[in-house]
Formats: structure tokens, sequence, C-alpha cells
């Protein structure tokens, strides 16, 4: 039955959505006091669709990442530690400060990367699809990116070849419906991007993706499809960012009436209001998140900075 | 517990802020999430929430004044907590990606030094770093490589030139063939055996025009190199002059008395050469030498004495003259001349000079003048011996004229080092002493 | 001693390679079905199944940055990019991408995928079908590359390259495809030739010449011709581009004082550039003459025969450009 979760289930659900609320917050807060260098991309408004994807998946498959990518790292169940600190930039971090916000990778959770560029990491899914099948094992990717990656090249040369060979992808849109500033209705003539899987002979559902347990079960019905070996499909998330695309973005670019109609669909507020968790229980959450985010916070303003010695290493492997 | 609010950094390339608008009054209660004030960045204005719900306890910082990022705002927390104390308190911060500061008086290490470069005092050689590399470390003086013909890039001369074909150079030498007028069949015209045999035997002269040319050889090698020197030393040091005569009548039967008694050949050279040693101990002024903005005075008398070689002066030097006995400097300079004549001498053996003489008295010369030999300051001409009338004054103060064996000497000096005081002195006192040769040797 | 044509020498390579793991894999245009343009993967397909030789679209970008993913979760691909002008396409996921995975992850992963690619001017194929362009990427830290220059190293080096635990560019000629060689007898299924080391094919005392893949066969030409004038020139087939084997090209300059660099590639900015600059600190007081380079003019691959001649190095420029030094 539709809508109907277990309890567990909802409270992961909420837990994730809270960390990735509270993550990006903090990182917000870095930024401004001129402790993380570079560019933040906040998932703020957003956490439903990597929430609700990743509670879809088992521990042996596989999710790429975008630039915007803090929030699918924190529900896959990266630590959240090693993040913080490698988006302050030290050697504590996934990467030893050498990837930074937009580079994380943790193999070991299947998390194969976030990338800078945008589409950069459709490929890379792809890639991971074709391996799964070619060693047999029913492992399922999902690829995340955005409304902006889907005019990429590389989105209709992968999500082709995946189409051709049956390969086990979920490709999830996450359409904030905008490019920084570029609104892609003036970019795209067809708003509802998952059209584009009739094109390649593929299913293809848009929904609400500030509605946490509809983005869940349509994932799964998605992944089953790919883990059957029937192939990749397209799920557009309708959603909206709630800060600009980065920290000096003031999003003028976006109406205020649509800005207001959109912030207060917050995803949080809307599974809180379903009813799944008391608010007993959802302060619970809060509470437990808060102590450890605090903890993160710590963790990563303590650690060191990579040493000079470091710069030239990893470049290879043995 | 109250918190400084910082002008915050919310763009990528922004270094300052300033607040466009606050929404907040002092003594308001600030709920997180709401519009707390708005920036102005360098790129928009942006509204910025509250990150911490409290009360705004001060505003730090009035719209308009623009400040770098990280600068304290305002101070958020519970009230009655002292915002001026907390204030106080914070060490702004600087932004992690901060550019580096200059530091243009930061001593760094010093950077390694590249080898030593072979000392070139050759600026007008063109060699390449190859060639410098071979003679530096073969010991190869620069006036040798100045003998060849370069066949490298641009006419430079090449390690394998310096070494040419050993076979060549020393067919060469036993034809008394100049390497330099011979041309070269080689690749890049390197100079192999068969150009030596071929040079060997002179073509013939071209003829035609007024003037019947007997030689025509390019003007290089090593009479450029003597020729540039030499220009270089008359255009640079100011040259006075001092003449006097020296009646050799003593200077000539002390001689002879010497040859006869211990056998050896003396020759007059070896007599000035100990004479001018003397007098360059006694006026060291004149042992100089300018060099690099310094005069410096030695206590070595390394006396030159110019020999005419095959391809013009060469000036073999006997070292510390000061040191050695009439026989030492006399079996020395014949060495040394004979070698010079056969262009065998080492660089060792021509350099390091600190006075020279030019003795042209066998050719039978009156007088001449001597060009400085650099980087020295003086130089000393010796004319033949001729005999001249001269006036001599007897004890009583009469004079009388008598034919004596009249010698001129010439004193060449560098005006920038020595004067005409200090060079009338020191030249007074050579004719002195070879006017009175035993004393020479005293 | 066999002969073999340089085509079945990477052939060779790559059936050894995937009978030998079964991780191994190449996709690319045109090399499952049609046994690869260049003849290179001929049969493999049949062999090891269509998974293994996997027909592209034309999709550069695409399945070379699906190898991206492929060698993060345990396969080792190989990505033929049918000519190197379309690692043009591709450069985002070759340089952006696989050159720096691994030290965007901290060195998490290396990533043991190979491109495979071809140069090659002098077939009238034009501007966008012969450039050798391979310095501009050679440019990105995060990559190896290597030039065979036979079908000995053709195969030693790809065979390297497969088993690499990070990523490898192996750069092959297209002219030299349809030539045979001799094939030494360690030739064989366990031929590893070294990443990061040139040869000395050709000793001399004169004067030291490098080149890479087709290049190299006509300086030993010459070479061979000269030496009957009397001019001893050391040819140095370079081999592996990244990382460069200076100490092979220092100690020959060393010895012969001058270096002529033989590239097809355009001179601004190319192979003979970084050489020169590499080895200047170690070699500048044994140079009796600057370094200098033969390579192509600036200016875009002409399609008449009679003007790509000009450009492409051949046998008599070679000579000239040597005789000139030496």
């Amino acid at each position: 039955m539709a809508g109907k979760i277990s309890p567990q289930l909802a409270e992961d659900l909420y837990r994730n959505m809270w960390k990735i609320r509270r993550f990006e917050e903090e990182v917000f807060e870095f930024y401004k006091n001129g402790k993380m260098a570079g560019l933040a991309h906040l998932y703020i408004g957003e956490e439903a669709v990597a929430a609700g994807a990743c509670a879809a998946i088992n521990a042996q498959d596989y999710i790429a990442s975008t630039h915007r990518g803090h929030g699918h790292l924190v529900a896959r169940g990266a630590d959240m530690k090693r993040m913080m600190a490698e988006i302050l930039g030290k050697r504590t971090g996934y990467s030893k400060g050498k990837g930074g916000s937009m580079h994380i990778m943790a193999m070991d959770l299947g998390i194969l990367g976030a990338n800078g560029i945008v589409g950069g990491g459709i490929p890379t899914a792809t890639g991971a699809g074709y391996s799964a099948k070619y060693r047999g094992t029913d492992q399922v990717t999902l690829c995340f990116f955005g409304d902006g990656a889907s005019n990429q090249g590389t989105f209709h040369e992968c999500i082709n070849m995946a189409a051709a060979w049956d390969l086990p992808v979920v490709y999830i849109i996450e359409n904030n419906r905008f490019g920084i500033s570029v609104d892609s209705h003036r970019v795209t003539r067809e708003h509802d991007l998952s059209k584009r899987a009739i094109g390649y002979g593929i299913p293809g559902y848009t929904i609400d993706g500030n509605d946490v347990v509809q983005v869940y079960e349509t994932v799964l019905k998605a992944v089953e499809h790919a883990r059957a070996g029937k192939g990749p499909s397209i799920i557009e998330c309708k959603t909206w960012r709630h800060h600009g695309h980065n920290g000096a973005d003031n999003c003028a670019y976006r109406d205020k009436g649509e800005d207001a109609a959109w912030k207060a669909r917050d995803p949080l507020a809307l599974f809180k209001a379903k009813g799944y968790l008391t608010d007993v229980q959802t302060k619970a959450i809060e509470d437990e998140v808060e102590t450890e985010i605090e903890e993160v916070c710590q963790f990563a303003e303590e650690s060191p900075f990579p040493d000079a010695s470091e710069l030239m290493e990893d470049i290879f492997v043995d | 517990m109250a918190k400084v609010i910082v002008m915050p950094k919310l763009g990528y390339t922004q270094d300052e802020g300033a607040i466009a608008q606050w929404h907040k009054k002092v003594g308001d209660a600030v709920t997180k999430g709401e519009p707390f004030f708005d920036v102005h960045t360098d790129k928009s204005v942006v509204t910025v929430e509250a990150s911490k719900s409290g009360t705004l306890l001060k505003i730090a910082l009035e719209p308009n004044v623009t400040v770098p990022v990280l600068t304290p705002v305002a101070v958020v927390g519970n009230p009655g907590e002292d915002a001026d104390a907390v204030l106080a308190a914070h060490v702004t911060a600087t932004s992690v990606d901060a550019d580096v500061t200059a530091d243009f008086d930061r001593k760094d290490e010093a950077s390694p030094s590249i080898q030593d470069a072979p000392a070139a005092e050759i600026a007008d050689l063109k060699l390449t770093p190859r060639a410098k590399t071979y003679m530096k470390n073969n010991n190869i003086d620069p006036p040798s490589a100045a003998a060849i013909q370069g066949t490298g890039f641009q006419g430079g001369i090449t390690e394998r030139d310096i070494k040419a074909s050993p076979l060549a150079r020393k067919i060469a030498q036993t034809a008394g063939v100049d390497l330099n007028h011979a041309a070269g069949s080689g690749a890049n015209n390197k100079i192999m055996k068969a150009d030596i045999d071929r040079a060997a035997t002179p073509a013939p002269l071209p003829v035609g025009g007024d003037k019947i040319v007997s030689l025509d050889v390019p003007y290089k090698g090593v009479r450029k190199i003597i020729g540039d020197r030499l220009s270089k030393s008359k255009f640079t040091a100011p040259h006075l002059y001092f003449t006097d005569s020296v009646d050799t009548t003593s200077l000539t039967a002390f001689r002879k008395m010497i040859n006869e008694t211990s056998g050896t050949k003396y020759a007059v050279s070896d007599l000035l050469i100990m004479a001018a040693s003397k007098a360059l101990r006694k006026y060291p002024g004149v042992n100089s030498a300018l060099v690099d903005e310094k005069i410096i005075t030695y206590t070595s008398t390394n006396i030159g004495m110019a020999v005419a070689g095959d391809n013009g002066l060469v000036v073999p030097v006997v070292k510390n003259v000061q040191q050695k006995s009439l026989s030492d400097v006399a079996a020395e300079t014949r060495d040394l001349v004979e070698r010079a004549k056969t262009g065998r001498l080492s660089p060792a053996e021509y350099s390091g000079g600190t006075f020279s003489i030019s003795n042209l008295g066998m050719f039978g010369i009156g007088n001449f003048t001597a060009i400085i030999n650099p980087p020295e300051a003086a130089i000393l001409s010796v004319s033949s011996v001729r005999k001249t009338p001269v006036v001599l004054t007897d004890e009583e103060g009469n004079d009388t004229i008598a034919i004596r064996p009249m010698m001129n000497i010439q004193l060449s000096v560098d005006h920038r080092i020595i004067d005409g005081l200090l060079a009338s002195q020191f030249l007074e006192y050579i004719k002195q002493l070879l006017e009175n040769p035993v004393s020479i040797l005293l | 001693m066999r002969k073999i044509y340089y085509r079945d020498a990477v052939l060779e390579a790559l059936d050894e390679e995937m009978a030998r793991d079964p991780m191994v894999m190449m996709i690319g245009e045109d090399v499952g079905i049609n046994d690869g343009t260049w003849r290179c993967s001929k049969g493999l397909r049949e062999k090891y199944g269509d998974l293994r030789m996997k027909d592209s679209p034309i999709s550069e970008s695409g399945f070379t940055g699906m190898c991206i993913g492929m060698a993060l979760t345990g396969l080792r691909p190989i990505s033929e990019l049918m000519f190197a002008d379309f690692m043009l396409v591709a450069m985002d996921q070759i340089v952006n991408q696989m050159n720096k995975v691994c030290y965007m992850s901290g060195g998490q992963k290396g990533l043991p995928m190979v491109i495979r690619t071809t140069i090659g001017a002098g077939r009238a194929a034009a501007a966008q079908h012969s450039q050798n362009l391979i310095a501009a990427v050679a440019h990105f830290p995060g990559a190896k590359i290597v030039m065979p220059s036979d079908a000995y190293t053709a195969k030693g080096l790809l065979k390297s390259a497969i088993r690499d635990n990070n990523p490898v560019i192996v750069v092959e000629h297209r002219k030299q495809y349809a030539t045979e060689f001799d094939m030494p007898d360690d030739a064989d299924e366990n031929l590893l030739l070294p990443i990061g080391k040139s040869r000395i094919i050709h000793p001399g005392t004169d004067i030291t010449v490098v080149a890479n893949t087709y290049m190299t066969g006509l300086c030993h030409n010459v070479a061979k011709h000269l030496e009957k004038e009397g001019i001893h020139v050391e040819v140095i087939d370079l081999l592996s581009l990244v990382p460069l084997d200076k100490e092979t090209i220092i100690n020959s300059v060393k010895k012969t004082g001058k270096l002529l660099i033989v590239d097809e590639g355009c001179t601004s900015f190319g192979i003979g550039a970084e050489i020169c600059a590499a080895i200047q600190d170690d070699v500048f007081y044994d140079l009796d003459a600057p370094i200098q380079r033969l390579c192509a003019p600036d200016v875009p691959i002409p399609f008449s025969p009679v003007l790509e001649k000009l450009i492409v190095p051949n046998e008599n420029t070679i000579l000239t450009a040597i005789k000139k030094l030496v």
C-alpha cells in the first residue's frame, strides 16, 4: 500500500533528513566564518530526495553524486566527521584534504564520488552499472544529478548505452528548476524531464521530490526493475533548493511567491505532518543528531591541515 | 552563551562586505532561520538568516560601512550578557583561503648554487658551455683557446674544436702550419689531417690591382687577442712616459766579469730583471694593479720579459724574483724564452706578472715606448747601446764631453696608479742600479 | 626470431591479458564484430564474448567515462579511442575525471584503466584525423603515457599498461600497424616492459636524437646511414612520455653535447619543448649547441599530400637537422 512504511524506516528517513539539514547548516556557518574555503553548494530543501532514494538500496549498491552532494553522502551513511574534515581541507578528511566538498569518495560505502563537473559523474555511474552486469552481481547504481546535467552530452550518451545494454542504473534527476540562475524552463522545452525516457525506451517517472515516502517508493520500484536485469529508469524529483546556488547567491532570479510556496513545503515539515512519528520521537532524533553534529564540528575544526610533504602523494598508487 | 556574529564570507571572490539593512533592533528576539540582516557583497545584496536563536544584544556595525569579511557586526545571546566583553575577547579570524602575505625581507634558504662557471677572462671568445667546462677541467687558459677557430653554433668554439683533431694539432706543429690558416674540410669546416697537409704547401698568391699581395691572412687568433688586449690597455690606462739614458760601461764590464767567473752566460736581460725586482721592492707603488676599483700592491715581484714569438708578443713571467738568485733567474729565463719562441708555454707561465720589461736592444733600436701589459701598472722599455756624446762633470764642476755607451730606458706608467714623482724616482733608481751593477746583487 | 605485424603484437597482448585476468575488457567503436578498425582485436569478441569486447555507440565521452566507473568497481577496462583526435571529445572524462580520481580521493582508489589511441599523419586524413596531440594530454598530471615504436614494445608496453593499477594512455602509430617487425624470442606471454624507461636503439658519440613511435624508425635509418660518413648518432627511443626517462637522455647528452628531438606533433608547447626544459639544468654545461627540435610547424595538418609531406619529419629533413647540429 502506497505510503505505508515501517516505523524503523520512518525513523531512518527522518533521521537522515535531519542530519543532512543540520550538517548543511553547519557547513554554511563554517563558510560564512571563513573556515571553509572554496564553494559551498548546500542541499538544504532537497533532503527528501537523498534520504528517500538511499533508503531504497542495499549496502553493496553504488551511488554517484554531484557538486551538491553532501546530502547523498550523509544519507548513504558516510562518516560525517570525515566529511566535514574534508570540507574544511583537513588531512583527516575522506580525501586527506585533497578533494574537498565536491570530490568526496568513500568506496567502502559504494560512494563512487561527488563530482565538480556538471554531468561528470554520469559516465562513472553507468560504468559501475556495466561492471555489475559484467561481474554477474545484482548490484544497482543510483546516479544523482540535476536539471542542468540533464542537458549535458553525457546524459544522453550514457542513458542510451545503459538502456541499450540493460544496465542496472537508476538515473535520478533532482530538478530544482535552476542551473545557477537559469530557469530550466527557459532552456528546455519539455519541462517534465522524465519524458526523455520515452526516447530511450525505458521507464520514466516525475514525482514530488519533497515527499520522502514517494521518493522512496518510486526509487525502490526502479531499483527492483534494475536488479531484475530489466535495465535503467529515469526518475525526475521536482524539488527546490532553499539557498542560492552557493553562498553569495541571493536568488534574485527566482520568483518570490514561488520561493515562498516551495519553502512552505519543507520536506522535513511535510514528513512530520504525515504523522509517521510522534513529536517525542522527532525531538529525540533531533537531540541525538544535535549531539552528533557538535562532535562532527569539533572534530573537523580541531583536525590538522595536511602537511606540505603530502602534496605530491596520491597521484598514483603502487 | 553570547556569540559574535561576523560579516559573513558568502562569495568565492568576496573579501569585503557592508550591511545594507538590519532586520532587527537591539533587544529584539532573533529566531533561527529568520532574515537577520542584508549584506552588500561584491555581486549583490544577500539576505542573511539568523543561524542561532537569541536576543540581539549589540549591533557593532552600522549600515553602508564596508569592512573586511569576518569583521564582527553583532552579538546575539541571552538578555543581560555582557556583549562588550564578548566582543573584546573576540579574535577576528583570517579566512582559511586568504592570499599568502608578501614578506620581501624574509631570508629564504640560499638556493643551491649552480656549479661555479669556469672563470672566463675572455668575454670576446664565444665558447659553448661544454667547451668552458672542458677548459676548466683541463686547466686550459683562455688565450690558448683564442687560437682556435670555432665550428659551433653561430661560430662558437666547441669542446671538439678545442681538442681539435690531435693528429691535426701534432702535424700542424711539426709542419709549422698555423691551424688558423688551414681551411677545414671536415664537418662544419673542422680541420682534418688532409687540410694540414694541404696548408703546408702554400697556395699561389693572388696578383692584380696596384698592390701586389704578398701575404693575405685573417687578423684573428692569438695576434688578434694580443692586439685587442694591447688596444684595450692603451685606450684605458692613461700612459705617462719617463725617459732616461744609462751609461752601460760598468754594466758591460760587470757582465763580462761574472760570465768569465761563473762559466754561465748571463744575459743583460737577467740583470735587468734583477734590477727591476730590487727597484720594485724599494718602490712598491710601482708593483701594483688596478683591479675592480681597487689598487692592489704586491710583495711578489713577478717580472715578465717580452719575447717576440711566432704569433706576436709573448711575455713569460719569472715569479717571485725577490727570492731568487741571479743564476736562478738566468736559468729560468733562458728556458722560458726558448719555449716562448716556439709557443710551448703553459698558461701559468705567461700570466701573473706584476711588472714587465721589453728589451729590444738586440735589434739596435735607439728609443722606443712600450705599452703597459694589463693589469700591470708599468713597463720598462730597454733600447740598444749606442756610442753617444755625453757631458761629464768632474768633482770640481768642470764639464767635458765624452763618448759613452749609452742605453735609453723608458718607463711607461698607468697614471691612474702611479704619478710622476714615483715614476721618476723609480726610473732613476733603476738607472743607478744599472750604472752600479754590483748593487743589483746586494 | 619470428616476424610479426605490429597490429598482431597488439592483438597478442590483448588476448594474453584477457585470458590471464577475467576482469580485463575493452570497449570502443568497431572493436568487436569488425575486429577493430586497425584489426587489433581480431577474433576477441568471439573468444571472450560481447561484454568483454564491447562495440560502443559513438559516445567517446560516455564510454571512456564509463571505464572510470568500471575501474572503481573491480574491472580493468581498456577504452579504445580510434584516433587521438577523438580524445578531445572525451577530454573532460580523461583529464578532469580519470586523471584526478585517485588524487581527489586522497589515494583511496587508483584507476586500473587503459586508454589505447592512435596517432600518425602522412595519409591525407586531414586536420581532425592526423594530430599527435599527446603532449597536450601529458600536461595534466595523473596518467602515465607510453609510446611504443615497434611490435616488441607495442606488446610489452600494452601488457604493462593493463597490469598497472593507474591510468595509462597507450599511443600507437597508425602507419606501423601493417608493418612487419622482428620479434625477439623473449616476447612471450610474460613480456612486460617497464613504464618510465627509454631505450638507446643506436649508440653514438656525436649527437643525441630523441624520437618516438614511427619517427624512431626513421631516425634509426638515418643514423645507420650517417655511420658511413663518420658521424655517430645516438638514437634514443622515447617509449615513455609520462614519466619521462630524463636520466637516459641526460646521460646521453652529457656524452655527446648535442640534442635533437624529433616529433610529429606541432612545434610549440610540445614534446620537444618539454624535454628541452626538463633536462636543461642537468646538461647546461655539457652543451655544445642549443637543443633543437624537428617537429611539424604550428599549422592544422593540411589535406593535400603535397602539403602534408612538408610538415611531417622524414628521413631527409632528419638528416639535414642532424648535420646542421653536428
